[in-house]
């Protein structure tokens, strides 16, 4: 009997698992689409809100690198505002993407930003989409609108 | 766990925000999966007893690991969820008149791998019917407290050769590991059924339920000053989930007993959990 209960736990040991699969959103719960001509506070903020202003991040209380990018913040501390991480780029600068740190920051490709990691830190990129959605906020002349 | 999910929240001063998950997002089947494991299940059969019978047990129950997939919550950075791969909760029973049975258990506040619980537990049931040989026994539970461990900010962070995760713990973590509480409050209603073979010596019993989960988890980011950093959200999941239980007893002679049972809590957790039991005054 003593040799068949210790079988049996060993038998169920082996057996036992985590009964789920954690769901993969690359999308962040954002719209994944490029938006030809985007409106700051319709199609750009919302990416900020969601990926950016987080806890321990961009919030006002955090505020990273002296970046908020908490609704209400966010314009004012991107648009024609020198990078605290470089001495050449603005964070945004209107008309330019490819001479803007936050596009810099944002892409995969680590040589557009040396020793700096990819944002948002620690978490899953934006995706295509949503990254040519600000490329073109951006080359539009990043409008408050 | 979790800081990536917070809502659109802009914060200053101490307030907490606390964000509401649903139980099959990945924070949500976290706290799930979490809660599935203190789950104050039966562990043996309801055998009738004397009144003023008192039932000294100690249960084990393993935690199988998470996968990194499971683990990370919707972000890249994995949590620190798999520290310890089993618990022990003392528990005791007292019958009452009428095969009245009141349970108590407790995870004790006795770190373990890097995690402390405080986590009690309460279960009333009592023998309602017999169909044929089987013997009906509705019980309820609920259990409630908190389990401490570093599970946002881990010191693994800071090893890992990701840059992103060095730098997360550094800025984010404050180069510290996180006091995260884990609080569950959840209450149980199950059926159980149960008859003895083989001359008595072994009650095979099953049993199914509904468990109402309550669940929080407070990111306790702690800041230089030693501080509860305030800018991370409290999570919050709320649900009802099934559960089944099937095991056996072994009275293996008096007054010892043994149980084995396999626990599962659909979308959550399927393990096994054993206990060993001194029944007292029942004779």
């Amino acid at each position: 009997m003593t040799m068949v209960v210790v079988g049996a736990v060993g038998a169920l040991t082996l057996w036992a698992c985590a009964d789920f699969t954690s769901p993969v959103d690359p999308t962040g719960g954002l719209p994944d689409v490029v938006v030809a001509n985007p409106m700051f506070e319709r199609d750009i903020q919302p990416m900020f809100t969601k990926r950016c202003a987080q806890g321990g991040c961009h919030t006002v209380a955090s505020a990273q690198v002296g970046l908020v990018l908490a609704e209400g913040y966010s314009y004012d501390a991107l648009v024609n505002h020198a990078s605290s991480l470089s001495d050449v780029y603005q964070r945004v600068l209107p008309g330019d993407h490819t001479n803007s740190w936050l596009w810099r920051m944002l892409q995969s490709d680590q040589s557009l930003r040396p020793t700096y990691p990819e944002m948002p830190l620690a978490a899953q990129p934006l995706t295509g989409n949503q990254l040519q959605t600000i490329v073109n906020w951006i080359d539009e002349g990043a409008p408050r609108n | 766990m979790g800081a990536a999910a917070a809502p659109a929240c802009a914060q200053s001063g101490g307030t907490r925000v606390v964000e509401e998950h649903p139980f099959d997002d990945p924070e949500g089947l976290l706290m799930g999966y979490y809660s599935a494991v203190v789950a104050f299940s039966p562990l043996g059969a309801a055998a009738k007893a004397k009144a003023w019978t008192i039932d000294l047990d100690v249960e084990t129950g393993f935690i199988p690991p998470l996968s990194e997939d499971q683990r990370t919550a919707g972000r890249d950075k994995p949590e620190a969820t798999n520290l310890a791969p089993a618990y022990f909760r003392p528990r005791a029973a007292i019958v009452f008149p009428a095969n009245i049975r009141l349970e108590l258990g407790w995870l004790p506040p006795l770190e373990l791998f890097g995690v402390t619980p405080n986590v009690g537990s309460v279960a009333l049931s009592a023998p309602v019917a017999h169909i044929r040989a089987v013997e009906i026994v509705p019980r309820a539970t609920y259990t409630w407290g908190t389990i401490k461990a570093p599970i946002t900010c881990n010191s693994d962070l800071a090893l890992s050769p990701n840059q992103s995760f060095q730098i997360y713990y550094q800025l984010v973590c404050h180069d510290r590991e996180s006091d995260d509480h884990f609080e569950p409050s959840q209450w149980s209603g199950e059926i159980d059924g149960s008859a003895a073979i083989m001359g008595g010596a072994l009650v095979p019993y099953a049993g199914i339920g509904v468990q109402h989960y309550d669940t929080k988890f407070d990111i306790g980011v702690i800041n230089t000053d030693g501080s509860r950093d305030t800018d991370h959200p409290i999570l919050h999941m709320e649900a009802y989930r099934g559960f089944g239980v099937a095991g056996v007893t072994w009275l293996a002679a008096s007054p010892l007993s043994f149980s084995g049972e396999l626990y599962w809590a659909p979308g959550s957790l399927f393990t096994a959990r054993f206990l060993a039991r001194v029944a007292l005054h029942s004779k």
